[in-house]
């Protein structure tokens, strides 16, 4: 029926010219609706603008103008390719080896160091003669020296309780008032709403149980075989699609550029076993495999099309990737149940948040739907539970990086918080976060650092340097 | 030693002396005025000096005949400009000169006729002198446009005009997108555009600062529901906006570093470049 439709059309009506356009004005599209409507990106940017203004003060209308612009991306090498020839014809667009700007920065330190040396000696002389052993300050101390900490287990077996305080369930007398029904008092109408941000003011600075800070000494190191390509400040080149060669994979992988820290501070070594537990779409997992030293990885994510999208980068990077057997696996775990203990000795960890960036460009799966305020609420509890897991999972001496794409303090900073107090509560396990500030040192000609966090490190959107958002925090469980 | 005081006095007097030597220098070099410029200024009763310096400032440009001159100083003396006045519209737009006499008059009449203030209109095209180079049909078809733009108000269009005289050579199509955009995107009204120049830079400059300013979160659109007297929205003044340099704009107006602008200036013409291309193919699919 409908080929004797089209038949009997005439031919030339078919041809786009004559077709004439009716615009048609239903309630939905008119102007004055559209202009209305408030998009979930819109409510976003309310939020941030709310939230965000009070956090980072005059530096934030700075990190809204990055937000908002298209972000600059950096090209991980398909080492499964022909990886020289790619690398060349990167570096014939203009663009830089990463590896170079760090080892052009690692010889000036070299050299400054003997002047550092005897200043740092000077000063130690001169404290000496200015202080007694007893005014010495002892916050350096604990930075710089491992002290362990018992767990609240054994801080309880040793505590000593009054017990004339205590409460005996058979005693009625105290507990049937509880039970008496007390009319309300008060009722909170609209008027008592209050604005986001004041949620989140359970967030304390000052922790109530230890927790271990060590300077990280070692200089960072770029694993031989992983190469990255950015371009150079302020330059807004971007680079061209990746092509697929013979061997039918694509010559590079595009992603933001903070989302290689996380794999670069993993300190990957030859023969680890590496978990990434929210692990799609597959990024970091990729530049993991690139590195050429992992002996296993799993990938990790909790839903069925996330996986899906996994198997379809790695299929799209590595040839035959089925062929590689029990050294890539694939796993769909919700990862707060995710059980292998002692298994991995490097962890990522890079949990679901409000995608600030993704939040205030997009308005599809945005975090600031209606639908989702519950969910975007939940949100560090969420990423506690998982990193706390990924604590209890992780081997002695063991790595588990911590990352979030979003620039809130409390799902950095806080949450980890929380979970190494949950740690603390629940296990014997002794972690100790590690301050990466200086093995960053090298990396702040192409990243805009934070300032004045805690525990971690995060990668800040400036237009020139349009990275991230990125926080990312080491932690090593130590016994 | 010679007390502070006397030595000021040296050093003044020295000052003084030099600056006599340079102008008997200047003085001698003016002196000598060729012999057709003292004719032509007695015949239009000018001061030698003057006509010279105007003759000196534009060289070739101004070696018209002796005729056309003297129509050129009769005909807006009717309009009762003074010499000295049409002298100064000479030095700042010789072209005056080679204007056809009855295009002159057609302009001057519809000036006229458009029932502007007379001393008011005269300081205009004193100041903006290029307003008598324009064909009479044009300025007729232009100018009731240019009114609907500013309420219909003529002191209003006279003080764009002043402000930025291109409004009146432009091609329509480039205006009213400007236009448009200010009083509809930046939702600035008449009496914040016709003061400052913004008619006569680039679309995309205008486009390019006012993105820059709402994607810091320092301009905000106006709430329709607030109330009359709360009206303030705390954005800066177009005259901030637009009449700064583009490190001037970028520190003191939307308070970031220059490098930060000059980036964004880059994104922002690599979009507009997208966003043209995208039309003039939508253009060529309808045609």
């Amino acid at each position: 029926m409908f080929r004797k439709n089209t038949t009997a059309f005439p031919t030339h009506l078919l041809y786009y010219k004559h077709i004439q356009r009716i615009q048609v004005r239903t309630k939905k599209t008119h102007w004055a609706l559209l202009k209305k409507k408030i998009h979930p990106k819109d409510k976003a940017l309310e939020h941030f603008d709310d939230f965000y203004g009070s956090v980072y003060g005059k530096r934030w209308k700075s990190i809204r103008l990055a937000l908002l612009c298209p972000h600059k991306y950096i090209a991980v090498v398909n080492n499964f390719s022909n990886s020289e020839q790619i690398s060349q014809n990167l570096e014939w667009l203009g663009a830089m080896n990463m590896r170079k700007v760090v080892e052009a920065y690692t010889p000036r330190t070299d050299q400054e160091s003997p002047n550092k040396n005897k200043i740092q000696n000077l000063d130690k002389q001169l404290e000496k003669l200015l202080l007694t052993g007893e005014n010495k300050n002892t916050d350096e101390k604990e930075n710089n020296k491992y002290v362990e900490k018992a767990s609240l287990h054994e801080s309880l077996l040793e505590a000593e309780c009054d017990e004339s305080r205590l409460i005996d369930p058979e005693a009625k007398s105290n507990i049937s008032g509880l039970y008496q029904f007390i009319p309300t008092s008060e009722l909170h109408g609209k008027s008592d709403w209050i604005p986001e941000s004041q949620h989140y003011q359970y967030y304390e600075e000052n922790p109530d149980f230890p927790i271990n800070i060590l300077k990280e000494k070692q200089p960072l190191k770029i694993p031989p075989q992983l190469q990255v390509y950015t371009f150079d400040r302020g330059d807004i080149s971007p680079f061209p699609s990746p092509k697929t060669k013979s061997n039918n994979v694509s010559d590079y992988y595009l992603m933001d550029g903070g989302s290689i820290l996380p794999v670069l501070a993993l300190d990957l070594k030859l023969g680890d076993k590496v978990l990434d537990m929210c692990s799609a779409p597959g990024g970091k997992a990729l530049a993991t495999l690139q590195t050429l030293l992992p002996e296993l990885l799993v990938c990790n994510d909790i839903q069925e099309s996330r996986i899906n999208k996994l198997r379809s980068v790695m299929s799209e990077y590595i040839h035959d990737y089925k062929s590689w057997g029990s050294r890539l696996v694939f796993s769909q775990i919700n990862a707060r149940n995710f059980y292998e203990p002692d298994t991995y000795n490097k962890i990522l960890v890079d949990v679901p948040c409000t995608n600030d960036r993704h939040n205030l460009n997009i308005n599809e799966n945005n975090m600031f739907k209606s639908t989702r305020t519950k969910e975007r609420l939940k949100l560090p509890e969420v990423q506690a539970d998982i990193l706390c897991n990924a604590l209890k999972n992780i081997v002695v001496g063991g790595t588990v990086i911590y990352s979030t794409c979003s620039l809130s303090p409390i799902q950095n900073d806080g949450v980890v918080k929380m979970a190494l107090k949950k740690i603390w509560e629940e296990t014997n396990h002794q972690i100790v976060v590690k301050d990466l500030t200086n093995q960053f040192e090298p990396f702040k000609s192409l990243y805009s650092f934070g300032n004045g966090l805690k525990y971690g490190q995060l990668v800040i959107p400036f237009l020139p340097l349009n990275y991230g958002p990125l926080y990312l925090c080491k932690l090593v469980r130590v016994k | 030693m010679l007390p502070m005081r006397i030595l000021r006095t040296c050093y003044t007097c020295r000052l003084k002396t030099l600056s006599c030597r340079s102008m008997t220098i200047v003085t001698s070099k003016t002196n000598v005025i060729p012999e057709d410029i003292q004719k032509l200024s007695k015949e239009l009763n000018l001061n030698n000096e003057e006509l010279a310096k105007v003759f000196n400032n534009h060289q070739n440009k101004l070696r018209y005949s002796k005729k056309q001159w003297l129509k050129f100083f009769d005909y807006l003396s009717q309009y009762d400009f003074k010499k000295s006045q049409i002298l100064e519209m000479i030095d700042s737009n010789p072209d005056l000169l080679r204007v056809n006499n009855s295009n002159l008059h057609k302009c001057m009449s519809v000036w006229t006729n458009l029932r502007f203030d007379d001393q008011k209109l005269k300081q205009l095209i004193v100041n903006q002198p290029c307003c008598l180079l324009l064909d009479d049909k044009d300025l007729l078809s232009r100018i009731p446009k240019l009114l609907a733009y500013v309420g219909n108000k003529r002191n209003w269009l006279l003080e764009l005009i002043s402000y930025s005289p291109n409004v009146l050579f432009d091609s329509w199509t480039h205006l009213e997108a400007k236009l448009d955009y200010v009083m509809l995107n930046m939702e600035f009204g008449p009496t914040q555009f016709v003061t400052t120049n913004v008619m006569s830079s680039k679309l995309f400059d205008i486009k390019c600062r006012h993105s820059f300013l709402v994607k810091l979160g320092m301009f905000k659109p106006r709430d329709p529901k607030a109330e009359k007297s709360n009206q303030i929205t705390g954005n800066p003044s177009l005259k901030r906006i637009m009449e700064t340099n583009d490190k001037q704009f970028a520190v003191k107006v939307a308070g970031v570093t220059t490098e930060e602008f000059v980036v964004y200036k880059k994104i922002f013409e690599k979009q507009f470049d997208e966003n043209e291309d995208d039309s003039d193919q939508e253009e060529f699919n309808l045609d």
